[in-house]
């Protein structure tokens, strides 16, 4: 009993972590900048990408990642600058701009690199438990996503970056008013967005190929997992989010196959939707007033 | 001279709304610009802290030119800024919406907590509830207070009265008075409420089409009669 609990623990961890690493880079675009970003899946293969690079060369995997995470973010600020920041408050206009540069990335990185990247091979072993063996690296990424967002919560709740983003995020005419510069906050959120999209493209890289169009595998979950969640709370939203899809998701893959688990989770999300149209994150705004009396 | 504006004029797609306006604040004390719904009071705060370009004309902050500056760096050099409605960051916390504040003054001075919670003891309080589940004379209190917290040498208040419970309106006059004397603050006050008006300022502009025509002081202001005239329609 143990074993079968354990391996169901199990797909149930790697499938939230798949969900909450894809989403991470677009809670910060799309949740806190209200940007369509089409291009989330590119800049997680640009992480991907800059880890392949050079993990080839030599440097330490973890290294690699933290490197694709500051390679993205750079990429992602010089990108504000030259295009993205015309585009505020129009978000058919930024949907479209971030498509043409979703494409332009790919066929880039086909065209520059060819094919394929070499892969990275999966860090860590096995372990098992009964006849269950559990990947090291998965349950590694489970950790590792718990942390990133919990990071990320603190970096928006406890620190000056945070106070000025939040304030520009709900009301940048006042913000402005009060001497914050708006500008550089958006540039800094779009670059921070960015940058968490390629540390995951970089996390994720050893476990598929790493490919000019691999970011497309991405995309779909990325969106169903915010877009779920809602704006009340986006990081709040995108962890429950996560945990319920793949709640949802997991047993029926166990069962019937993963083919049918991504059904259920795509049923899934379209049925909260139509309940909840401002994602799982509105039941906490709905709650508290009946809370607070 | 704390601040010093020169044949402003400014506007929208529409037009301008301010025809020329010059007036001065040279040191602590309070000024008003009183006048009926429409004139360009709104206009007039919203070019002079940045939000709105000035399309003719110069502001001066302690003699510096500051019309080509952005509105956040102006609100740097030290102006806080409460505008209509109050402008609440309504879902975050009380504490969070004061320290959105302390950018005003670029940080030079040490931020005025205790200032604030002396004057509004709620503040204390009510730090962690929402700033949108706040009444609106509290919400009014609270933007004062934002706005004082960095030490700003200038505050401009756009009607602090709009939608404040009359009692309120009492509490906020006192307040402004009190500052004005305990903190050398220079406010520039847009307003239409002659009781309040009558209460704080020691002198009155009358703006009427974008224009100020008539300047209030003294006797004339207490004359609550005169006062509601320049406002009526």
């Amino acid at each position: 009993m143990l074993p079968e609990l354990t391996s169901i623990l199990y797909q149930f961890g790697t499938n939230a972590a798949f969900l909450l690493l894809s989403a991470l880079g677009l809670i910060v675009i799309l949740g806190m900048m209200n940007i369509i970003n089409l291009a989330h899946g590119e800049f997680m293969m640009l992480g991907a990408y800059a880890a392949s690079f050079v993990v080839h060369r030599g440097m330490p995997f973890p290294l690699a990642v933290i490197m694709a995470f500051f390679a993205t973010a750079l990429f992602g600020i010089v990108l504000e600058r030259l295009v993205i920041r015309r585009f505020y408050g129009r978000e058919l206009g930024a949907l479209v701009t971030t498509w043409g540069i979703s494409l332009i990335l790919a066929q880039g990185a086909l065209l520059l690199f060819g094919p394929y990247m070499p892969p990275i091979p999966i860090p860590g072993g096995a372990v098992s438990v009964g006849v269950f063996s559990f990947s090291v690296y998965w349950l590694i990424l489970i950790g590792i996503s718990v942390v990133l967002v919990a990071g990320l919560a603190l970096v928006y709740r406890a620190t000056r970056f945070g106070l000025q983003a939040r304030a520009t995020m709900q009301n940048p005419i006042i913000a402005r008013s009060l001497g914050i510069r708006t500008g550089q906050i958006y540039m800094l959120t779009f670059g921070l967005g960015a940058g968490l999209a390629g540390l995951s493209g970089a996390l994720l890289a050893p476990t598929t190929s790493i490919a000019p169009y691999m970011g497309q595998q991405f995309v779909a979950p990325a969106f169903i997992t915010v877009v779920v969640g809602g704006g009340a709370n986006v990081i709040a939203g995108a962890v429950g989010s996560s945990a319920f899809l793949s709640l949802i998701e997991t047993p029926v893959s166990l069962t019937l196959g993963t083919f049918y688990g991504t059904m259920a989770l795509l049923v899934m999300a379209l049925m909260v939707i139509r309940v909840l149209p401002a994602g799982i994150s509105s039941l906490g705004a709905r709650l508290r007033p009946i809370v607070a009396r | 001279m704390i601040l010093e504006v020169n044949d402003l004029r400014s506007g929208y797609a529409t037009g301008d709304v301010l025809q020329g306006v010059s007036l001065a604040l040279e040191g602590p004390g309070i000024v008003g610009v009183i006048g009926r719904n429409g004139m360009g009071k709104t206009t007039l705060m919203r070019t002079i802290i940045g939000l709105l370009p000035a399309r003719h004309g110069t502001i001066r902050l302690r003699g510096e030119d500051v019309t080509r500056l952005r509105a956040e760096d102006r609100a740097r050099s030290g102006v806080g800024y409460v505008p209509q409605g109050r402008g609440m960051f309504a879902g975050m916390s009380v504490l969070d919406n004061l320290r959105t504040g302390l950018f005003i003054n670029d940080g030079r001075r040490e931020a005025q907590f205790d200032l604030v919670y002396g004057y509004f003891p709620f503040l204390r309080q009510r730090a962690k509830q929402l700033a949108g589940t706040l009444s609106g004379g509290q919400q009014e209190m609270l933007a004062l207070a934002r706005a004082l917290i960095g030490g700003p040498d200038l505050l401009l208040l756009d009607e602090p009265s709009d939608g404040v419970q009359p009692s309120i309106i009492d509490e906020i006059g006192d307040f402004l008075t009190n500052l004005v004397y305990a903190q050398g603050v220079a406010v520039l006050i847009v307003e239409q409420n002659v009781d309040l008006i009558r209460r704080v300022v020691d002198r009155a502009h009358v703006l009427e089409k974008g224009r100020i025509v008539a300047t209030l002081a003294g006797e004339t202001i207490r004359d609550g009669e005169l006062l509601a005239e320049h406002l009526a329609i």
